[in-house]
């Protein structure tokens, strides 16, 4: 009932709401092809006084996430690259996120899995293969400080989306009201050379390792693109971190100049070329599962009772091809929940299977439930003190 | 506070495995500081109005507060009761409304869907009925100046709540089926506006039909309370999670309902009374009832002016003297008056020297409590009001929601919010009737005082006028401002707009941005409506203006801020801002002559925050623009340069 005889990797592209559209309109030229979509933000920091009494409307994004077989997964983002211009400046980002588990429900609308591969046609834009994924959860009180220091870190203006926290509120009857709702997710996409300096300085920011401020981990990404803006209201600076960082980039024609700037004296230099296989010896697991609405409590207890601590909830619609509604032009699509909970990987597995296995007695087939590796991580660990006890460095 | 609130737990929980036992200190401090949050976010968006009212009537008018303990009880009793109905919206009715939204199309047709939809607005016209406030707004009226309005008042009102009604059901069908074909909110909005003006503009020709245009008008904006505008922008929302249309046009979806809602039922109230007046079967001036003896009684009795008792010294001096000491008048009446030789001769006349009163300066009035007010009686009344439009809608919907085949899980919190939402509004209403009107009728009719002598509320005798003519209904315009801004700001609807508007844009469109913009606009907007009164102009002279600038300004905005900035107009005229706009609007009217109705200044209102939001649109668009072009000169330079290496 399961398909995870192949490897299926994510495939996330943030792009601003119009050249979304035409992304999807792109998508739905291919048969079976399907996109979980919600909306996100990017961040715009607040420096004048006056813009913090009268904020500024941040520009809307949306997110585009596509489960794709492995070997589809370069066909995938080509589309969308070239659909959405991705290659020039601030227009969105893309990349892929393998993963080491994968059960697909035989009748979710994943991508399909191409016969062959041997016609792959040359790719016209060069992908970068040395990124990290860096996810922060945390209220929205503390928002703006994670993002201002993300971006004052040298990364582009975190991209937020808001979600639900799932876990022990859910469990104190009818007290779950006191949940406090809308946490936002700030993703951020760095170089991996930049990628613990930017980690730590989210960190430090959101004192993570306090309880009840959330959690931050950071994942390998396959390969991907970005162009993300990151405006600063700010008149005196005209060009922010990022893109200062990509002009030397560009003057150098390289980007080791970033790596030995790094200060990092006793250490030998480390490679900037990726070893994924390498940085994802970490034993944590994230666990991405995509259920239908109706399944929701059900799946959300099974993970939850399988040893996972805490559930991060994004409603999100998925824009298929067969839609469309029969007395309109409108299109009606199915809602799906995608939820996400960081765990060890043997819990991930022994969960995997329990759903998996509820899953077939159940008869639910439209499901898929995928874990990919975690880099690092920082949360609350009752007893430590500092997040650095906390956070789990399995980098080299 | 909400510990011994019942909580619906239906049957135990099937699936949830085990369910945590807390003992009652962790059921505290769980709850503690969900109370303490939630509580101190009502605070804060009513604290500004209630401050400003006091400073302005205790340090500008230097007026007591009369019935102070009841008002603190009140103004304690409205926060209270906010929390609970902004939770229980949160909970309760906005999920509700949302899962029906997303479960019809898919269960439904399309026709079935907009006969729900059209049901859905006329039950909720009937749950909020605004003709309470339209009567009141009217109180003053005497029905030989303006018949029509006077028998659409009294005489018709059932038809007039059900001409709105229609018009707010027909607007949630339009606005539903607008989400299915996708047509940007422009298309509908424009028409519908160019109509209502021009309408309007032909009616202000005759004189009866004149008369109505304020109460049309204001029909619009009163319409949208705070239980409908929640449910059926949940609704919208609900739909547009499951539906988009391929051109995707139509910007940021689920909104533009309240719109229409708005609109629809000025054009019913105008066309209702267009029929009436073709007709003619109005009161009319032969077969008039008697005027009410109550405005004649309050014209023709004038204020006494109070005065100390002169006492024996002064007299002594006086009589010492033979002149008037400082600070005592010469009052001069009877006698025989003429003019003589160029100056003016009083023969026989009877003279007064008395000492004009000076009222101690006091912060709060002796009165602290209001003895006539009967508590079991406002309770009552508040908690029916709270059943009365809560309940019928969201049996409707549950019924609607069983007959979809859809169930509530378990572990829904839509009835502990359904729940809330009632004993919140309850608790809201009576907070308003004990503190929040009486505080506002008693500074709203004290405005006056500004630039015309009155007997202040709740006092006995007359004071003097504070500024002259022109100078104090200034001061008073200025004052009407802030106070539309700050009701605004307290307004549960805007709120719930705020916070939705916040949650489907991920927080790229703030909630305070938008409350700021929405609040600015009402302040200019009743701001503009005390002038109307204060100096005698026709509505239509403020309105056809303001809405072609509205239409203008339509047509150039994006899309998405077009749907924002009309919704907010719907919602800015809601229970707290209405009693504190028509007690500042009617006492006003009475010391303007020829000025009898309170209609018009929540028209404008409604105005005001369309323009506001629709320039911040405007303003960020450009600037959006602005950066576009820099960010794509900055890769046409990358481009250069990669060509030349």
């Amino acid at each position: 009932m399961f398909r995870n005889e192949k490897s299926h990797a994510v495939i996330t592209a943030v792009l601003p709401d119009a050249s979304a559209r035409r992304v999807l309109g792109e998508i739905e030229q291919h048969d079976t092809a399907t996109a979980l979509t919600w909306n996100a933000r990017g961040t715009l920091l607040r420096e004048h006084w006056l813009s913090r009494f009268m904020p500024m409307i941040e520009p809307g994004k949306t997110i585009l996430q596509m489960i794709v077989p492995d070997d589809a997964a370069d066909d995938v983002m080509d589309i969308t690259i070239r659909t959405a211009r991705l290659h020039q400046q601030a227009n969105g980002a893309v990349f892929s996120l393998p993963s080491v588990h994968s059960h697909v429900g035989s009748e979710f609308h994943a991508w399909p899995v191409k016969a062959n591969d041997d016609a792959r046609a040359p790719r016209s834009v060069h992908l970068r293969d040395s990124l990290d994924l860096i996810c922060a959860i945390v209220g929205s009180d503390y928002s703006e400080r994670v993002a201002r220091a993300a971006v004052d870190a040298g990364a582009h203006g975190p991209v937020v989306y808001f979600s639900d926290g799932r876990g022990l509120r859910d469990r104190i009857g009818w007290l779950r009201i006191t949940k406090d709702h809308q946490q936002e997710v700030q993703m951020v996409l760095v170089d991996r050379a930049e990628s613990d300096n930017v980690f730590d300085a989210m960190a430090r920011a959101g004192k993570f390792h306090l309880p009840g401020r959330g959690l931050m981990y950071a994942m390998p990404v396959g390969h991907g693109m970005v162009n993300l803006p990151s405006r600063v209201s700010r008149s005196a600076a005209t060009a922010d971190m990022q893109q200062i960082v990509r002009a030397i980039d560009h003057l150098a024609g390289h980007a080791q100049w970033r790596d030995r700037s790094h200060v990092n004296p006793g250490a030998a230099p480390t490679s900037v070329e990726p070893s994924v296989a390498h940085r994802a010896t970490s034993d944590r697991v994230a666990l991405t599962a995509v259920v239908k609405d109706e399944h929701l409590p059900r799946m959300t207890d099974l993970i939850l009772d399988g040893g996972a601590g805490g559930l991060n909830q994004v409603n999100a619609r998925f824009v298929g091809a067969d839609d469309l509604s029969p007395e309109s032009a409108a299109r009606i699509h199915h809602e799906y929940v995608v939820l996400r909970s960081i765990v060890a990987r043997d819990v991930a597995e022994y969960i995997c299977q329990v759903v998996h296995d509820t899953a077939e007695d159940l008869g639910v087939r439209d499901m898929c439930l995928l874990a990919h590796p975690v880099g690092r991580l920082a949360k609350y660990v009752p007893g430590a003190v500092d997040y650095r006890a906390a956070a789990e460095r399995k980098s080299a | 506070m909400s510990a011994d609130t019942p909580h619906p737990e239906s049957g135990p929980p099937t699936r949830t495995p085990e369910r945590l036992k807390l003992s009652t200190r962790d059921t505290v401090a769980v709850l503690w500081p969900y109370l303490k949050r939630h509580f101190g976010a009502q605070v804060q968006s009513i604290w500004f109005i209630v401050a400003y009212m006091i400073a302005f009537q205790v340090l500008i008018l230097r007026l007591p507060i009369v019935y102070a303990v009841t008002i603190s009880l009140g103004l304690f009793t409205v926060a209270l009761g906010l929390m609970f109905f902004m939770e229980g919206l949160r909970l309760g009715l906005m999920p509700l409304g949302e899962i029906i939204g997303s479960v019809l199309p898919r269960a439904a047709g399309l026709p079935v869907i907009l006969v729900f939809a059209f049901l859905l607005g006329v039950g909720a016209t009937f749950a909020e009925p605004a003709i309470a406030v339209l009567k009141a707004a009217g109180s003053g009226l005497d029905p030989n100046d303006a018949p029509l309005l006077y028998s659409l008042l009294n005489q018709y009102a059932g038809q007039l709540v059900a001409s709105v009604g229609v018009g707010v059901g027909l607007a949630v069908l339009l606005g539903v089926l607008r989400f299915f074909y996708a047509w940007p909110l422009k298309y509908l909005a424009v028409p519908a506006v160019g109509a209502l003006l021009a309408i309007s503009v032909v009616y202000s020709q005759v004189p009866e039909l004149n008369d109505v245009l304020g109460l049309a008008w204001d029909c619009g904006a009163v319409t949208t309370g705070p239980v409908t505008v929640p449910l059926v922008l949940a609704l919208g929302i609900g739909v547009c999670r499951v539906v988009s249309s391929g051109s995707g046009g139509g910007g940021h979806s689920g909104f533009g309902i309240v719109t229409l809602a708005s609109l629809f039922p000025i054009l019913a109230v105008l066309g209702l009374a267009g029929i009436h007046y073709v007709r003619g079967d109005y009161v009319n001036v032969a077969a008039a009832t008697p005027v009410t003896e109550q405005t004649e009684t309050a014209a023709t009795t004038k204020p006494k002016r109070a005065s100390d008792p002169v006492s024996v010294d002064d007299y002594a001096a006086f009589l010492e003297t033979g002149r008037v000491p400082a600070g005592f008048n010469l009052v001069v009446t009877g006698g025989h008056t003429e003019l003589v030789d160029g100056r003016i001769l009083v023969s026989e006349p009877t003279l007064y020297i008395e000492h004009p009163y000076k009222r101690p300066f006091s912060v709060v009035d002796d009165k602290g409590w209001n003895h006539d007010l009967s508590m079991a009686q406002e309770l009552r009344k508040a908690a029916m009001d709270a059943v009365r439009a809560i309940i019928p809608l969201c049996l409707f919907l549950y019924v609607v929601l069983r007959l979809l085949g859809q169930k509530l899980g378990a572990d829904s919190d839509v009835g502990v919010g359904i729940l809330f939402s009632v004993f919140g509004m309850g608790l809201f209403g009576l907070g308003i009737a004990l503190g929040l009107t009486p505080l506002g009728s008693q500074l709203g009719s004290n405005v006056p005082l500004t630039f015309a002598e009155i007997v202040p509320w709740g006092g006995e005798f007359s004071e003097q006028a504070l500024l002259g003519a022109s100078a104090g209904k200034l001061l008073a315009v200025v004052f009407a401002f802030f106070l539309g801004y700050g009701a605004t700001l307290a307004e549960p609807a805007l709120n719930a707009l705020g916070s939705t508007v916040e949650r489907i844009t991920a927080g790229a469109f703030r909630k305070k941005l938008l409350m700021q913009s929405v609040a600015f606009g009402v302040g200019c907007g009743i701001s503009a409506g005390v002038v109307k009164m204060a100096f005698g102009i026709p509505l239509i002279k403020l309105l056809v203006p303001a809405y072609a600038l509205v239409l203008v300004l339509t047509v150039r905005a994006p899309n998405h801020f077009v749907n924002f900035s009309w919704d907010s107009a719907g919602v800015t005229t809601g229970p707290i801002t209405v009693p504190l706009v028509l007690a500042m609007g009617l006492g006003i009217g009475a010391n303007v002559p020829g000025v009898s109705d309170g209609f018009g200044i929540l028209a404008l209102a409604s105005v005001g925050p369309i323009l506001t939001v629709l320039i911040v649109g405007l303003y960020t668009q450009k600037r959006e623009q602005q950066e576009e072009d820099d960010a794509r000169d900055d890769s046409a330079v990358a481009a250069a340069k990669e060509a030349m290496s």
